[in-house]
């Protein structure tokens, strides 16, 4: 095969603190190369190099047999390498057909933008890539998520890119999206285009690579062909020591139904929907990114409005005019967001934990009874073995999978009766995602009743004692037992029936 | 994704050194002054200072919350809530004989209202807040005018008022020791110690995370805007009792000295970062400033200019010295 | 938050909903036409038009130069200052007595340079807009302070085009803002500055991760205000026939107010100088109707700030509850 790309003794480092040291690797014309790593294990910044966002402070890198230095961002988009990142990044105030073709506009000759042509070549890109083409004329900030990563894909693959570079694509997207997703890859590879792609997720490796390798602190730890791809030898390598993946989960003892719902409608989002969530169970709630699981949780923690139907808590009627008064039931929410819903970027860890406990740590006046809330924190810190040098050190600086404890431990410290998790792992580590998952099944176990919304299915299969799926805003299905299986929930997300 | 670039100072140690360097800043430029000119630093002088410094010192403090209350928080208007409430002090003093300290009570009441009409507007509309200060900037301005034809009011220097903000105790003026210095101790023991300190930071730095932690985001930035109209009207209070006249252009111009303090004492302009006793040093260093220009003959219209550079000074170091410490 | 995905059954209504939102500035400004020309008698008058025209062209090219920024998600609140200084400098080149076409060239071009001190400061030293303008507002205020040096500065128009000329009862300075307005709508659909404008204004990280050159283009745009003051200074000085100390401080205000009643949005990235334009025609027809109403000139102030606050709060949450409608009618 020829080489697209490649790269040898490539270092970056920030400050003092060493992202990538000596890495090396070659992507062939038409190969599929995954790249693993945990979180903070080079893979960014090991994209951002090859994508001209940071120059490298050693090494080479030569692309399509010419050196690849790029200046900018911008000079290695021309010279071929187009790149979809984790953060979609996307204009929400222009039109998704001007998003395709910001900072490439097509023009006549002289020299004007040349609007038909846009739109000509924006339909035809939607019609190959099997996209509905009236989302072009839509505003990029009224598409739900999917759709927009869905036109950030698009404008990636629309650039007659050599290398394509793609950050974990499919966190957001829907199965049936993700299929899609992987054809496109596959016919780009089949044209010869190199594609790199960032995952965390194991299952979808054969779908994706014909090769991967593997980083760790910086360092390249593995490169081996897909063939070859075991699940506990890849973990091994990514964590340097042997890893058991699979979670403890002890036989639930279903207690009192503390969350129940009952016709719960929300217009626009949820229809009719009833649910029940016992003490002591972990319950997944499963679907398609826009089934309405979210506006059910928010629902339930009254950030939006039920037009009908009714809800208890442990029995009594519940009717939240706002968070506050669901955690006063003692409801705790994890957002899915944890960048903009989450973190105070601001702030130290301290603060971060005690953010939602804060009412009961006040004397008089107001005053933070600084010592015992000092004291709370670093017991939290000290049980989700939460990586923060001190409680005073600011929450931006711990690594993502850190930061989402953080926040897990502003909800525990509360000691909530219903804890209700959307996608508390996502996009973060894999030996932190199976610690916060055994976490979540212990705390069921207390006694607590925990609702996890993931898209996540392994996840939601490994930690779920019963998993509801929804679709199209209502329960498609209720599953457990014997009857809790992979292809039984993805039948019933599909609304397939036997 | 972060990368494993962890700072290695903790935010506090970065916030302490803005504070160092801003109270040798104050000592470097005190002693310059008194080299430049024998009179610096005579009691009477300093004195005189810090009477200047109490009136924008209110107004830097109203700033600095809005601004910490992050959204683009920023309040244009205080400048003009100052020079309107000091209008309608003197209407209430003057016209209809109230006595002045219950005016000056109800002159406080009044700026709050002032203020809740920019808060309605930012936290309960939604809409930007530089666009609605501005507005209102414009509008009290005139209000101002068209209440007084232009002219100015008096009334005050009855039942002992003008002591607040002519005569001093053990050499602070009144001012300073009965209404600037505890607005601001109450402000930062606030600030660090109570709950109301820790949700204004949460507020700042992400009001809708602040939100899902069960946080009145609304309720809590309108507030601040109240505050800063209170203050800014608080202002108005001392300096009638300080000039005992009120004009209705008395406020014009200040909003620029407030933010330029509120920056320069490390208020992060988008919110949530920055702490309120380096405001206080910062207003040191602004009035020391004033003052030295003041001794030195250089008028008024070219302070303005000095402190626009001081204010762009000062962004620009808070950008040397954060992206010294992120890089 | 996850925005809800439901068929597009309904496009065409949403269309309508846009179509509607859209149109709700030129309906406002009829309306406060009829307003106007039944409360106020000559307001609807060939003669009382153009004296608007004249008054507030100056206006008009400020107020497109800060449409570029805000569409920057920038802002400037020093271009009244800027025209001061830069009027000064102009009806002092003028007096003494130098070629008119050299004097719009040279106040074009010190213009830029104001302006590119500006855009130095937020494009290289990384401040916030709303800091550093108001930084320079201050200094240019002092600038004009000194130069002006008690002295006051008389001139007349130094070109026909730039003063209270009229050409058929159409008013000279009339055309030329047309001009800068439809060159400027030009550039801002059909050139590819425009366009990065509109896609920095969005997203300026994101704009550099696509190649566009976001310092470049922002410093160009600041550097592009300064330019349009410059012109908008000799205006001024045909206008008013006068440079004092605090010449053109008083038309910041004005100039973001019609920017922002125009409709182009603070947050950067949508809009453009055609909406500026119905928003500068309509603050100055307010003005002008009021005071032919008889209303006494200290409370044209109070009124103009009174009716910004309100058109900003009547658009902005007209335009919410449409774009809520809209979204879930998606």
């Amino acid at each position: 095969m020829r080489p697209i790309l490649s790269v040898s003794g490539l270092s970056k480092s920030f400050g003092a603190t060493a992202a990538v040291t000596d890495v090396g690797f070659t992507l062939g014309a038409g190969e599929r190369l995954a790249v693993l790593g945990e979180n903070g294990a080079g893979k960014s910044t090991l994209i951002k190099i090859v994508a001209g966002v940071y120059p490298p402070d050693g090494g080479e890198m030569v692309l399509d047999g010419a050196p690849h230095r790029p200046a900018s961002p911008g000079t290695a988009l021309a010279g071929g390498v187009s790149v979809v990142y984790q953060e979609p990044s996307f204009f929400p105030r222009l039109s998704v057909l001007e998003n395709l073709y910001v900072g490439r506009e097509p023009r006549d000759r002289a020299g004007q933008v040349d609007w038909r042509r846009m739109r000509g070549r924006g339909e035809e890109l939607f019609r190959r890539l099997d996209v509905p083409v009236e989302l072009l004329t839509r505003r990029m900030d009224a598409l739900s998520l999917a759709e927009q990563q869905l036109a950030l894909i698009a404008r990636a693959v629309d650039v007659e890119a050599k290398v394509l570079i793609l950050d974990e694509p499919t966190s957001i997207l829907t199965d049936a999206e993700v299929r899609r997703l992987f054809l496109i890859v596959q016919r780009l590879s089949e044209a010869g285009v190199g594609v790199l792609y960032i995952t965390h997720r194991f299952e979808e490796l054969e779908h994706v690579a014909d090769r991967f390798i593997v980083l760790k602190d910086g360092r390249l730890a593995g490169d081996l062909p897909a063939s070859e791809a075991d699940h506990d030898r890849i973990l091994e390598m990514m964590s340097g020591r042997p890893v058991n993946a699979a979670i403890s989960r002890s036989p639930a003892r279903p207690g009192r139904v503390m969350l129940e719902t009952s016709g719960l409608t929300v217009p626009g989002a949820v229809s009719d929907v009833d649910l029940t969530v016992r003490g002591g169970e972990v319950v997944g709630l499963y679907g398609l990114v826009g089934a309405g699981r979210t506006e059910l949780a928010l629902t339930v923690f009254g950030v939006l409005r039920p037009s009908a139907g009714t809800m208890r808590v442990d029995g009594e009627p519940h009717t939240p005019r706002g968070p506050r008064d669901a955690m006063a039931r003692g409801i705790a929410y994890l957002p899915e967001d944890r960048k903009t819903l989450g973190i105070f970027p601001g702030m130290d860890t301290l603060s971060n934990i005690t953010a939602v406990k804060l009412p009961e740590l006040l004397g008089r006046l107001g005053v933070i009874r600084r010592a015992e809330e000092r004291e709370l924190a670093t017991s939290w810190i000290d049980r989700l073995r939460i990586k923060a040098p001190s409680p005073a050190f600011p929450v931006t600086g711990l690594s993502g999978g850190h930061q989402q404890k953080t926040l897990f431990a502003r909800q525990l410290a509360t000691e909530p009766k219903i804890l209700i998790l959307d996608e508390p792992t996502r996009g973060i580590d894999v030996a932190t995602k199976t610690d916060i998952q055994q976490r979540l099944v212990e705390v069921a176990r207390d006694g607590t009743a925990v609702l996890v919304v993931s898209s996540d299915l392994p996840e939601l299969l490994a930690v779920s004692d019963r998993v509801y799926v929804m679709r199209e805003g209502r329960m498609a299905a209720e599953l457990s037992g014997d009857d809790l299986t992979e292809d039984a929930v993805l039948r019933a997300t599909m609304g397939v029936h036997r | 994704m972060t990368t494993g670039a962890l700072p290695r100072r903790s935010l506090r140690d970065r916030v302490s050194d803005r504070r160092v360097f801003l109270a040798v800043l104050v000592v470097a430029l005190g002693a310059l002054m008194s080299l430049l000119s024998p009179y610096f630093l005579e009691v009477g002088n300093l004195l005189a200072m810090t009477q200047y410094g109490a009136v924008i010192g209110l107004l830097a403090l109203g700033q600095s919350l809005v601004i910490l209350g992050g959204r683009g928080g920023i309040d244009l208007s205080v400048g003009s809530a100052l020079s309107l409430s000091g209008i309608v002090m003197g209407l209430l003093a003057q016209n209809l004989g109230l006595s002045p300290w219950l005016a000056a009570l109800v002159t406080v009441a009044f700026g709050a209202l002032l203020g809740s009409v920019n808060g309605f507007m930012v936290a309960r509309l939604g809409l930007p807040p530089l666009i609605v200060t501005l507005s209102t900037l414009f509008l009290y301005g005139a209000l101002a005018q068209v209440l007084t034809h232009g002219g100015q009011l008096g009334g005050f220097g009855r039942e002992g008022f003008a002591a607040l903000g002519q005569s001093a105790i053990l050499g602070v003026p009144a001012q300073v020791l009965l209404v600037l210095a505890p607005m601001f101790a109450l402000a930062i023991w606030a600030q660090n110690r109570t709950a109301l300190g820790r949700r204004l930071h949460q507020i700042g730095t992400s009001d809708r995370a602040a939100a899902l932690a069960g946080i009145d985001v609304n309720k809590l930035r309108f507030r601040l805007y109240c505050a800063s109209g209170a203050l800014a009207a608080l202002g108005a209070v001392v300096t009638n009792a300080w000039l005992l006249t009120a004009r209705p252009s008395a406020g014009t111009g200040m909003e620029l000295q407030a933010i330029t303090i509120a920056v320069l004492g490390g208020i992060h302009i988008f919110g949530g970062r920055g702490h309120l006793s380096g405001v206080l040093l910062a207003l040191a260093v602004v009035v020391v400033l004033s003052w030295g220009l003041q001794l030195a003959q250089v008028g008024n219209s070219v302070q303005t200019g000095i402190l626009g550079l001081v204010l762009v000074g000062a962004a620009l170091l808070n950008n040397l010295i954060g992206r010294r410490a992120s890089g | 938050m996850t925005t809800t995905t439901v068929p597009s059954a309904f496009a065409p209504s949403a269309r309508m909903l846009v179509l509607l939102r859209n149109a709700l500035l030129p309906i406002l400004l009829v309306a406060e036409v009829i307003f106007f020309t039944v409360a106020a008698p000559g307001f609807l008058s060939a003669a009382n038009l153009a004296n608007v025209v004249i008054n507030s062209a100056d206006l008009a090219l400020l107020a497109a130069g800060v449409t570029l920024v805000v569409l920057l998600a920038g802002i400037d609140v020093s271009v009244g200052p800027m025209l001061g200084v830069v009027a000064w400098v102009g009806a002092t080149l003028f007096v003494a007595g130098m070629p008119p076409p050299l004097v719009v060239v040279i106040s074009v071009l010190l213009g830029g340079a104001l302006g590119a001190i500006n855009g130095g400061l937020v494009v290289g030293g990384r401040i916030s807009p709303i800091i550093t303008t108001l930084g320079t507002a201050a200094i240019f205020k002092t600038v004009l302070f000194i130069l002006w040096d008690s002295t006051d500065v008389f001139a007349g128009p130094v070109v026909p085009a730039l003063g209270p000329a009229r050409a058929g009862g159409v008013p000279l300075v009339g055309l030329v803002v047309l001009a800068v307005f439809g060159v400027l709508a030009y550039v801002l659909r059909h050139r590819v500055f425009g366009r990065r404008l509109f896609a920095i204004g969005n997203d300026a990280e994101g704009a550099r991760l696509l190649g566009v050159p976001v310092g470049r283009t922002s410093f160009a745009a600041y550097v592009l205000v300064g330019a349009l003051v410059g012109v908008a200074a000799l205006i001024y000085v045909g206008r008013v026939g006068v440079v004092q100390a605090t010449a053109g401080n008083e038309l910041t205000l004005p100039a973001i107010a019609a920017v922002v009643v125009g409709g182009t949005s603070i947050l950067g990235g949508e809009g453009g100088v055609l909406r500026t334009l119905g928003g500068l025609a309509f603050i100055a027809l307010l003005q002008n109707g009021v005071v032919l109403m008889g209303v006494p000139p200290l409370w044209n102030g109070v009124l103009v700030g009174a009716a910004v606050a309100l058109a900003v709060a009547f658009d902005v949450l007209t335009r919410r509850t449409l774009d809520k409608r809209i979204g879930a009618k998606k």
